[in-house]
């Protein structure tokens, strides 16, 4: 029986096609495995409270304080920040392991949205509380 | 380094397939050549032979496979990287850590949710892909035992015997049938 022309060419086609095919399947063969452990950290809680006051109108120093219920006592410091500060983003202020800090602007800080956070022992920083000033 | 060979030999054997085909045609008329179609793309050997239906299920079959495969891995292969990259950044909060560095704790959980949400997608493609190399093993498989078991279809249509026996009482007569 004569083979068509179009028979006879269709395997080396066939074969230039799987060639071409097979090769970008098996360099781009990575597998997914090992999934990691979680990592060995605490939740840390979120500061409560957070006030900010200006016990001399005359002067631009401001008191801002926050509570903390941390049972653990995982809480080492704590992070004021000035939200939305220099390109938008959040510009840390100060560092204190206390609830409380007095600090001195040398402008008013009326309107503008401040926040506090803490950080653990393990140097994971939790979620954080804001308060626009008065 | 496993990768690596196996990639290697997979290519050799792709690169194989290719030498084949390109020979193929000084095998056309012989009994290899049927089978050596049929490896190269399932229903080719069937075609060669003039089962043209069976030709067209197994090709059909395979070009799925093939196609099927070859989307797959590569969705595969980029929800694998994807989660490689979660999984790097997420253990490097461990060396960050550690260096005292201070983390949000925020973005190690998003971390970790975008990683397990990835691995479960690579989970979920790397089965699809599975399932088209089954396919694929399996079309190959039976179009290869299907191209071994069956004969060449010679277009000649099987005739009435021209001579036959025939009982008549106790009696048998040999019946030559001409045809004008």
């Amino acid at each position: 029986m004569r083979v068509p022309l179009i028979t006879r060419k269709i395997p080396t086609l066939a074969a230039a096609l799987t060639f071409v095919a097979v090769l970008p399947v098996l360099v781009a063969c990575p597998k997914h495995e090992d999934f990691p452990q979680p990592l060995d950290v605490q939740p840390v809680p979120v500061p409560q409270n957070f006030v900010i006051t200006q016990p001399d109108p005359q002067v631009n120093d401001y008191d801002f304080q926050w509570t903390i219920d941390d049972p653990n006592g995982i809480v080492d410091r704590y992070r004021i920040y000035l939200v939305g500060g220099e390109f938008s983003a959040d510009e840390l202020l100060s560092e204190t392991d206390q609830t409380t800090l007095l600090t001195s602007f040398p402008f008013s800080i009326q309107g503008l949205r401040f926040a506090v956070s803490a950080v653990s022992s393990e140097n994971v920083e939790g979620s954080q509380a804001q308060k626009i000033a008065p | 380094m496993t990768r690596g060979k196996t990639m290697r030999a997979a290519a050799a054997f792709a690169a194989a397939l290719f030498v084949f085909s390109v020979a193929s045609p000084a095998l056309a008329g012989s009994g290899t050549g049927s089978v050596v179609r049929s490896i190269l793309l399932p229903g080719l050997g069937q075609a060669h032979d003039g089962h043209y239906t069976k030709a067209t299920i197994f090709a059909s079959a395979a070009i799925v496979s093939w196609v099927g495969l070859f989307a797959t891995q590569v969705e595969y292969s980029r929800t694998t990287e994807r989660y490689e990259g979660y999984k790097n950044t997420y253990l490097y909060y461990n060396d960050q850590l550690a260096a005292g560095q201070v983390i949000l704790e925020s973005d190690i959980q998003a971390t970790y949710d975008s990683m397990s949400k990835a691995y479960s997608e690579a989970d979920s493609d790397e089965t699809w892909r599975n399932f088209f190399v089954g396919a694929l093993i399996v079309t190959y498989a039976v179009n290869i035992v299907d191209i071994i078991i069956s004969q060449p279809e010679t277009g000649e249509v099987q005739k009435d015997p021209a001579m036959s026996l025939e009982w008549t009482g106790e009696q048998m007569r040999v019946v030559r049938t001409i045809r004008f």
